[in-house]
């Protein structure tokens, strides 16, 4: 029943989207060029970059909205671009989707384009996100939105120096299941809560890999722009196995267990929590390879603990949150039906709950929607840059705590660690030639 | 050459190779962590120094940021001007504190060119080195674009008054391409200088922009924001200004901007002329009013709702509970009577979100007014708003007269009431007849006991219903039930499967398929092997099928039980039955039981998909190279047998992704 609900609400923003968006299905060429302006009545053109497997996802939620139409695609990988124009060509029923293999050349070329998809690895989203801004564009970016604290910093700069919408696809904040939980602590339902507790991967570990892959030949760069796929990164070795996916666990790719979950579940806790300005103050060291049991506390005086929940004590799914309060607890994670509760009373207000918090904050149960009604409002979206920064820099000192194994303590205003210059020097990566902020 | 000449080369030479050997285990040892060993300085130091391949140089430049001390910077600067290692030698200096590092760049500057010299002036940016100025401003210049961007964007991140200087007047003749860049650094100028307290040279950096001519959107955008937030309380004079625009991109960036701005102020210079803007900028500025959520905007906002362009009105609607305000209740009660049914969904929405007991008194009135139709819309509000008091209202209205208003009613009784309700709907059960009527029932007697800290206490109360109740009302309390679960709940639905009459068996049956546990498992399977009627025996089998496909199942438990049904399956649909549940299991077990049905033209497409199926999952697992061996003949025969031409192209090339990963590569 909840999610027959939560769907008709759906149905309602779409129907709402449709009603503003007046113009024939199909921009006109007239319609190019038309300076950034988005009105309410207008349609979003969207372009996008490094559309991969999860970005195919985003693509396939985007696609069906009625004010938005998908009109390019920039990519390092001709295979990718290829795969995304006939995803978005099949919808259109024509062949219009363009490729760019250039993202510099394709930001300059399509000054039609409102929005872009950036669902490349993590080694580009802040890059990518801030040339995008830079160019007039709006953006949605996949998760995580930063490799580093500087990176993060520079993302929230650029979103508010040309006044760009930005979301990261962190689109748990617009599920009703977590939408309720973060309501019932908002609410003071939980009482006084003194503890949440953040899903970390249960795989991999905190200190990732140094290593390079063999080399193998480079394919011709229409095939792979192996330069460009590295972006900002340091340079390795051409080997296929990164670009059909197996960066992950390498430190100049990822951001570790810690952020593969944590980029969504420490941003869902700190909203919760009211700290979605800020980031942990301490970080306790734990001696085990992933940071598991780890203690971060913020200066409210409420601890997030790191979780790998490997005996599924505390979830039965992915990304799980689950918030403590001296008059009881409720945890979500993907897959659920509803929430687990301490008390099934609690359950009773589901719909009050995430029906308020959609009318309070004018923000529908779909991310992407979320997104494109901001494009139009100018509002920040839920998982804009500088929230995200926030909590992706508690990520960051996370990450920095378990590689240095040793108690850290973080000052969220200066955004520097306290007392610890090796910390601090860790809070940014020299970006490589010629992809420099 | 002398034999002792030779001989101390070779010694030399042995030393070197010694040497050069210990430094290499140690760089093993030393670059798998992130964090170099304490004292480790000096070994990195000579990695670099040597003819260490680019690896491990890269891995210490790496390191050597982290714990990099003056001694550190000449070998490093020193690679500065490798193509290869350029990169890698900035990444290590960057993060040194020591001035040194801010020398070797300057020095480096004038030596380089491309792509090193593009790094070395972004890493100046980084360390803000205000010494830089000088050489920064003639690199405005330079013929290669890429270096003066890169110089524009590193004066503005000094950000002093100096490299605003220079970037304001490379402005005036910048060629385009170049323009964005050096708006990016006076915008980063704009931001140091105001962050510093010198506000009037921010306000004249970012009124330039404003006026520059064929700037780009964001430009004059941003501009026009930072103009008016550097203003403080002055900036309201142009934000008003603005908010009159004709051009669209001033006029929402003064919109957007006023979402920053506090003040009673800001909202007059919102709502002043509101009414003759065209609609885009109406809805713009209507978004807005709700996000600031300031009373003043209220009477403006219950104007556009009242009458005007539809979208507008809608807009103006929505926003109302994001204010909160008591005097929008007459406002939304009148519209949810309006003739368009959009706005008065619309209205009956925000009614639901508005917080309050003047809301809760008006629902009320509607409630007990004489018309269905907004008694309706009361009940729903009733249950969107959560007036958990009014259940015993609800539950009069439930057992009342009005047959529309029944259903309506007794739905939220169970969303708005808990387990002590759970008598009343029991006894109002017996006498329901209409489907509507029982579906609510249903409904809500799942909703009052899922409630229950123990939801299976309710158990006894609905197994003993259950022997009094007619045909109908039996189907509702065994689908509560099995809403609820639980091993009493298990046990009345299992004795209602031998019911004589034919709806409640069936829904005995479907009950036990759906059960929340695996519980239900074993009896279905019971029953399969007992029931002669095929229907029946189908039926079972299907439930008991579902239940080994089902994810929370271990995936070894799930394909036991397929082995089990496998001996019960006779019919072409239990067939395809039990392919469906061993297409969902990823194990080479299942492909062994589903070979023998790709024989059968009769399932063999199902078996051709669930094998593609198993076949994609186990290819992307990372022991997939043990797997793919027994993948081989399976692929071999989907490929052979399918006549579907698209599951043949996918099982081919997976087949040769599977004989590939087989041969370890």
């Amino acid at each position: 029943m909840l999610k027959k609900n939560l769907n008709l609400t759906r149905r309602t923003f779409l129907k709402r989207a449709a009603a503003l968006a007046t113009v024939p299905y199909i921009v006109p060429a007239s319609a190019l060029g038309r300076g950034g302006k988005v009105a309410p009545s207008e349609r979003i053109v969207l372009g996008g970059m490094g559309v991969g497997r999860r970005g195919s996802h985003d693509l396939r939620w985007m696609l069906p909205e009625p004010d938005v139409q998908f009109v390019a695609i920039c990519d390092a990988r001709k295979e990718s671009r290829e795969a995304v124009k006939q995803i978005v060509d099949t919808r259109y029923g024509n062949n219009d989707c363009a490729m760019y293999s250039d993202m510099r050349e394709f930001l300059a070329l399509r000054t039609d384009i409102d929005a872009l998809l950036i669902a490349t690895g993590d080694r580009w989203h802040s890059l990518a996100a801030i040339m995008a801004m830079r160019a007039g564009k709006d953006v949605y970016s996949e998760k995580p939105s930063s490799m580093t604290i500087a990176e993060g910093r520079a993302v929230a700069e650029t979103a508010n120096r040309y006044r760009r919408i930005y979301q990261t696809g962190t689109q748990r904040f617009s599920e009703g299941n977590f939408t309720f939980a973060n309501e019932l602590l908002r609410t003071g339902r939980l009482g006084r809560v003194h503890t949440v507790r953040a899903h970390i991967a249960p795989w991999d570990s905190a200190e990732m890999s140094h290593e390079w892959l063999p080399a193998e030949p480079e394919p011709p760069k229409d095939e792979v722009d192996w330069d460009q796929w590295l972006g900002p990164c340091p340079w390795r070795p051409y080997n296929s196995a990164y670009i059909r996916g197996q960066w992950r666990g390498y430190y100049d790719f990822h951001t570790s267990c810690i952020g593969e979950w944590g980029a969504h579940t420490f941003a869902q806790c700190q909203v919760a929590i009211g700290a979605a300005d800020t980031a942990a103050i301490e970080y306790q060291y734990v001696k085990n390879e992933s940071g598991d049991g780890m203690v971060t506390r913020f200066a409210n005086g409420i601890k997030m603990v790191l979780e790998r929940d490997l005996d599924k004590k505390y979830w039965r799914g992915s990304c799980g949150v689950r918030y403590e309060g001296t008059e009881g607890w409720v945890a979500a994670a993907d897959g659920y039906s509803k929430p687990d509760v301490s008390s099934p009373a609690m359950m009773g207000d589901f719909r009050k709950l995430v029906y308020d918090y959609m009318a309070r904050t004018q923000r529908p149960m779909s991310h992407v929607r979320d997104l494109f009604d901001c494009v139009k409002s100018r509002r920040q979206p839920v998982a804009n840059a500088e929230m995200m920064h926030r909590s992706m820099s508690t990520v960051h000192a996370a990450n920095i705590c378990m590689w240095l194994k040793r108690d850290l303590r973080y000052d969220p205003v200066k955004e520097e660690f306290i007392n610890d210059p090796e910390a601090n020097r860790l809070r940014s990566r020299a970006m490589r030639e010629p992809w420099i902020i | 050459m002398s034999k002792s000449k030779m001989n101390l080369d070779s010694r030399k030479a042995g030393s070197l190779t010694l040497l050069i050997g210990l430094l290499f285990a140690g760089a093993v040892q030393l670059f798998g962590q992130t964090i170099p060993p304490a004292g480790s300085e000096d070994r990195l130091i000579a990695v670099l120094k040597s003819d260490a391949a680019h690896k491990e140089k890269a891995d210490a430049c790496r390191q050597l940021a982290i714990i990099g001390t003056k001694d550190a910077v000449a070998p490093l600067a020193a690679l500065l001007g490798d193509e290869k290692l350029s990169h890698m030698a900035r990444y290590g200096l960057e993060p040194i504190p020591d001035p040194a590092v801010d020398e070797a760049l300057r020095d480096a500057l004038g030596k380089l060119k491309g792509r090193p010299l593009v790094g070395v002036i972004g890493s100046i940016g980084v360390r803000r080195d205000a010494r830089a100025v000088r050489a920064l401003a003639k690199m405005l210049r330079d013929p290669d674009a890429q270096v003066a961007r890169a110089a524009a964007r590193a004066l503005g991140s000094i950000g002093n008054q100096r490299a605003t200087r220079a970037l304001q007047r490379a402005l005036k003749n910048a060629p385009a391409a170049n323009q964005l860049a050096l708006c990016e650094g006076l915008f980063r100028c704009a931001e140091a200088l105001a962050a510093g307290g010198e506000r009037a040279d921010a306000i004249e950096i970012y009124d330039q922009l404003r006026e520059l001519e064929d700037a780009p959107h964001q430009v004059r955008a941003g501009a026009l924001r930072g103009a008016i937030l550097t203003r403080g309380k002055d900036g309201i004079g142009l934000l008003r200004q603005h908010l009159r625009s004709d051009d669209y991109i001033l006029f929402s960036a003064a919109v957007q901007t006023a979402q920053e701005l506090p003040g009673t102020g800001v909202s007059r210079a919102l709502t002043t002329g509101l009414s003759q803007l065209p609609a885009d900028n109406q809805i713009l500025v209507v978004w807005t009013l709700g996000k600031r959520a300031d009373p003043v905007a209220l009477l403006s906002l219950y104007t556009l709702a009242k009458k005007g362009e539809k979208t507008v009105r809608l807009e103006a609607i929505r926003v109302l509970p994001q204010i909160g305000h008591v005097s929008a209740v007459p406002v939304l009660v009148e519209l949810l009577a309006d003739a368009d049914g959009q706005i008065s969904q619309t209205a009956q929405e925000a009614f639901g979100a508005l917080p309050g007991r003047e809301a809760d008194a008006a629902v009320m009135a509607m409630f007990n007014s004489g018309q269905t139709s907004r008694r309706l819309a009361a009940i729903e509000l009733m249950g969107r708003r959560r007036m958990t008091a009014t259940v015993g209202e609800l539950l009069k209205a439930a057992g009342g007269a009005d047959s529309e208003i029944r259903p309506a009613a007794i739905k939220a009784v169970g969303e708005l009431g808990g387990p002590a309700e759970l008598p009343a709907l029991l006894d109002l059960l017996m006498d329901l007849e209409t489907s509507d009527e029982l579906n609510a029932a249903r409904q809500a007697l799942s909703d009052v006991c899922t409630k229950a800290d123990d939801p299976e206490s309710c158990t006894e109360r609905l197994a003993g219903a259950l022997t009094k109740a007619g045909p109908a009302q039996k189907i509702v309390l065994l689908r509560v039930l099995g809403a609820i679960g639980g091993p009493n709940a298990l046990e009345a639905v299992r004795k209602a499967v031998d019911d004589r009459r034919p709806e409640v068996h069936i829904t005995a049956i479907r009950a036990l398929g759906t059960w929340k546990t695996a519980d239900a498992a074993p009896i279905l399977l019971a029953l399969a092997k007992k029931f002669r009627n095929p229907n029946d025996k189908t039926l079972c089998l299907r439930g008991y099928l579902g239940f080994a496909a089902r994810g929370d199942v271990p995936a070894g438990q799930r394909l036991s039980m397929c082995r089990k049904a496998a001996g019960l399956i006779e019919r072409d649909d239990e067939k395809k039955l039990l392919l469906g549940a061993l297409g969902s299991i990823n194990s080479p077990g299942a492909l062994a039981l589903i070979m023998p049905y790709l024989d059968d033209p009769a399932t063999r497409a199902e078996a051709g998909t669930a094998t593609v199926a198993i076949a994609e999952n186990l290819l992307k697992r990372r022991d997939s190279s043990k797997l793919a061996p027994k993948l081989v003949k399976p692929l071999e025969k989907v490929a052979q047998v399918t006549t579907n031409a698209e599951l043949a192209r996918r099982a081919k090339a997976l087949l040769r992704q599977a004989q590939k990963r087989a041969r370890g590569r």
